[in-house]
C-alpha cells in the first residue's frame, strides 16, 4: 500500500488538530476556582494551543514543500489482521479469562496467518512453539514472579 | 558490598543474557529489551531492578553487532557502522574475529561511561542551588535537545513532545486532587500507564513494521568460526580508536537525543580520518568495527549521567529505566544523592560490573545467539507480541492496559511512517508532571509573572542554551548551505 506522504501528513495534522480542540475544551471545563488562573487547566490550557499551533506551522511547512514522497506500508493486510485478533484476543480475555486456552489459539492464529505454508507439519511445529511459549511465560510470570495470569 | 548479593549478580547477569539476545535481532534494539524487563523488575530490590535494566541497555548495544558482523543487518541503529568493516572481516577472516573486537571494545566503551558516572555527584550538588524555575527550564531544555538535534523534522518532532506533555497530564491532579481527562474511569485516575503507552509504542509498533516486511526472507550464513577471540597484540593495535571512540560516546551520550547511533556513526568518521591504511575501511578494517562499538556502549554511561544527576533522561531506555526508578518510588535527579546515597554507589559501582558481565556473557553466548538469527519473522513477531501483552498485563493486572497500548502501538506506527518523533513523545510524557509542577509552584512563587525566569541568573544561562540549541539545526543548515555554495563555485 502506498500513500501520498503529504496527503497522510495532511490527515494526521487535521486529526491532531482536532485532538488539540477537544483538549482544550475538556481542560475550559476543568473549574476548581473561578479565582484561580493558575489551576489544573492552566499547562493542558499552554499545550493545547502549542499543539494546534505547532500543527498549523507544521501544515504551512509541508504545503511549501514542492516534492511529495510516498508512504510505503507492505502486508498491510497482515497487519490489519494482527489487529483485528489481537482486538478479539484481548475481549475474550476481558469476559471468558482462561488466559493459557485462548493465549494458545491466538498464537496459532497468528503463526499460521504469517506462515508461507499451511501444512500439517507446520501446524503441528507452530502448536509445539506455542506451547513453548506458554510454558516459559507460566513458568516467568506464574511461578517466579508470582503473577496470576 | 550489596552488589555482590546473589540477586544483585543474577540480575546483572540475567539482564546481559536477555539484552544480548533481543539486540542482535534486527529491528528490536535496547529500548525494547529494557521494556520486556521491565515487568520482570517490579517485585525485585530497586538496585537490582536498575542494574538489570543497564545490563539489559549494555548488552543490547553489543548484541546489535551481532548480526551487523554475521548478516551485514545491524540488529540496533547504533550497529549500522560495524556492518561496514564487520561483516567484511567476517567473510575475509571469520566473525569470531570480528566479535572479538567488536566484545572488546563495547567492555572498554563500557567502562569509560561507567568511570563518567563518578563525576554525576558535583554537577548534582551543583543543580541543587536550582529551583523550580531551573527544573521547569532544564526540562525544557531536554525536550527541545531531542527535538532540534536527533529528529528529522523538528516540527513534528515538537508536536510529538507536545503530545506527550498532553498525556502526562491524564489523571489526578498533584495540586488540587481534581480528576484531568479520565472520562471518569478509575484505570485513568493515575494516568496512562507508563508501560503500556512504552511496550504499544515501541514493540507493537515494531512488530506491525516487522510484518510490513518480507516474511519469506531467510538469513544465511556461514556458521564456523564464531567463537570471539582476538590476540592480545590486536586488541593493543586498536586501542587508540577504542577510546577515540569511548570519548565520543561519553560526550555525546550525555546530550538527550543525540544517541548511541549518532555518537557510532562520528565515532566511525572520526577513526577513518586518524587511520593510516584509510584505504582498508569498509574492507575489514577493525579500527572500522573498534571505534563505533566503544562509542556505542560509552553512550550508556553517558546517557545516565544527566539522569542521575537532573533527573533527566538522555535517551529513549534511560526514559525506560526512569520509569523503573518511580516505580520504585525513587526520584532521580540531584536530591537522589543525599536521600539515597547507597542506591546511587551501588548503581556506580553495579554499572561497571555490567560491563564485565557483557565481557563473559558474550563470550560464551555469542556462537549461540548468531543461531537465532535464523529465527523466521513468522514465528519471532507473535513471540515478541505475547511477551509484550503478557508485560503490560503483568504491570498492572488490567485489560484495560492492553488496549492502551494496542492503540499506541497503532498511533506508533502511524507517527514512525510519518518522521514524527517517538522518543521525544515518551521524555516528553515521563518529564510532564515535573514541569507541570515547577512550572505551578514558579507562577505561585512570582504570582503569575514570567519575568522570574530573566531575574535568576541559572535560569537566564538556561534560556541562552534554549536559544541556542533552538537556533542550531538552523544554523548547521546554513553552514552546510555556504559549504555546497562553495563547492559549487570552486568546481
Amino acid at each position: 500500500m502506498a500513500v501520498s506522504y503529504k496527503k497522510a501528513t495532511y490527515a494526521t495534522l487535521l486529526l491532531f488538530i482536532l485532538l488539540g480542540l477537544g483538549y482544550l475544551k475538556m481542560a475550559g471545563d476543568i473549574v476548581v476556582n473561578r479565582t484561580d488562573t493558575m489551576g489544573p487547566h492552566y499547562f493542558p490550557t499552554l499545550l493545547g494551543i502549542a499543539l494546534i499551533v505547532l500543527c498549523l506551522i507544521s501544515w504551512i511547512q509541508t504545503a511549501r514543500k514542492q516534492e511529495d514522497g510516498e508512504v510505503r506500508l507492505s502486508n498491510l493486510k497482515f497487519i490489519l489482521w494482527s489487529i483485528v485478533v489481537s482486538v478479539l484476543y484481548f475481549a475474550a480475555w476481558e469476559v471468558f479469562g482462561y488466559f493459557y486456552v485462548i493465549t494458545f489459539v491466538y498464537l496459532m492464529i497468528l503463526f499460521m496467518m504469517l506462515s508461507d505454508k499451511k501444512t500439517i507439519r507446520v501446524w503441528l511445529f507452530n502448536a509445539v512453539v506455542s506451547l513453548g511459549l506458554l510454558l516459559f511465560i507460566y513458568l516467568i510470570f506464574d511461578k517466579l514472579l508470582s503473577i496470576r495470569l | 558490598m550489596e552488589i555482590f548479593s546473589p540477586i544483585n549478580l543474577l540480575a546483572i547477569f540475567f539482564g546481559t543474557l536477555v539484552g544480548i539476545f533481543i539486540g542482535a535481532l534486527p529491528g528490536l534494539g535496547a529500548t525494547i529489551a529494557v521494556i520486556l524487563l521491565l515487568p520482570i523488575t517490579f517485585n525485585m530490590p530497586p538496585l537490582a531492578a536498575i542494574l538489570m535494566l543497564l545490563a539489559a541497555f549494555q548488552g543490547a548495544e553489543y548484541g546489535g553487532s551481532i548480526s551487523a558482523i554475521v548478516l551485514g543487518i545491524p540488529g540496533t541503529a547504533a550497529a549500522a557502522p560495524t556492518v561496514l568493516d564487520g561483516n567484511a572481516l567476517a567473510k575475509k577472516v571469520s566473525p569470531g574475529k570480528a566479535f572479538g573486537y567488536s566484545l572488546s571494545a563495547s567492555v572498554i566503551g563500557g567502562i569509560a561511561g561507567g568511570l563518567l558516572l563518578f563525576t554525576a555527584e558535583p554537577i548534582a550538588m551543583f543543580a541543587l542551588r536550582f529551583s523550580d524555575p531551573e527544573f521547569f527550564l532544564i526540562g525544557i531544555l531536554g525536550i527541545l535537545t531531542i527535538t532540534s538535534l536527533g529528529s528529522k523534522d523538528n516540527i513534528k518532532s515538537m508536536i510529538s513532545a507536545v503530545l506527550g506533555l498532553m498525556a502526562g497530564t491524564v489523571g489526578i491532579d498533584m495540586f488540587t486532587g481534581v480528576q484531568r481527562f479520565t472520562w471518569n474511569r478509575l484505570e485513568l485516575a493515575d494516568g496512562f500507564s507508563l508501560i503500556a503507552l512504552l511496550v504499544g509504542m515501541y514493540a507493537f509498533t515494531e512488530i506491525f513494521v516487522m510484518i510490513s516486511e518480507d516474511l519469506r526472507k531467510r538469513y544465511h550464513f556461514n556458521a564456523k568460526g564464531l567463537r570471539s577471540a582476538i590476540t592480545f597484540k590486536e586488541f593493543r593495535e586498536t586501542f587508540k580508536f577504542t577510546g577515540v571512540g569511548s570519548i565520543i560516546g561519553v560526550i555525546l551520550g550525555i546530550v538527550p537525543g543525540v544517541g548511541a547511533s549518532a555518537s557510532s556513526w562520528l565515532s566511525y568518521t572520526a577513526a577513518r580520518k586518524m587511520s593510516k591504511k584509510q584505504e582498508e575501511f569498509g574492507k575489514g578494517n577493525p579500527e572500522g568495527i573498534v571505534a563505533p562499538e566503544a562509542a556505542n556502549n560509552a553512550t550508556v554511561g553517558g546517557s545516565l549521567l544527566p539522569l542521575m544527576s537532573l533527573g533527566i533522561p538522555g535517551s529513549p531506555a534511560m526514559a525506560v529505566i526512569m520509569g523503573a526508578f518511580i516505580i520504585h518510588g525513587v526520584r532521580p535527579g540531584p536530591n537522589l544523592f543525599t536521600n539515597n546515597t547507597n542506591l546511587v554507589y551501588g548503581i556506580f559501582y553495579g554499572f561497571l560490573f555490567t560491563t564485565i558481565a557483557m565481557y563473559l556473557v558474550g563470550k560464551l553466548v555469542t556462537p549461540l545467539f548468531s543461531r537465532a538469527l535464523l529465527v523466521k519473522v513468522p514465528l519471532l513477531a507473535p513471540a515478541v507480541l505475547l511477551v509484550s501483552i503478557v508485560g503490560v498485563y503483568a504491570d498492572s493486572k488490567l485489560t484495560f492496559e492492553l488496549w492502551v497500548a494496542l492503540i499506541a502501538g497503532i498511533v506508533g506506527l502511524v507517527m514512525r511512517l510519518l518522521d514524527f518523533s517517538i522518543p521525544a513523545f515518551f521524555l516528553a510524557f515521563v518529564l510532564s508532571p515535573i514541569l507541570e509542577e515547577s512550572l505551578r509552584r514558579t507562577l505561585l512563587i512570582s504570582d503569575g509573572s514570567y519575568a522570574i525566569f530573566l531575574q535568576r541568573p541559572f535560569s537566564v544561562a538556561l534560556l541562552v542554551l534554549i536559544v541556542i540549541v533552538l537556533a542550531a539545526p538552523y544554523a548547521f543548515k546554513a553552514i552546510k548551505l555556504r559549504r555546497l555554495r562553495k563547492q559549487q563555485t570552486a568546481t
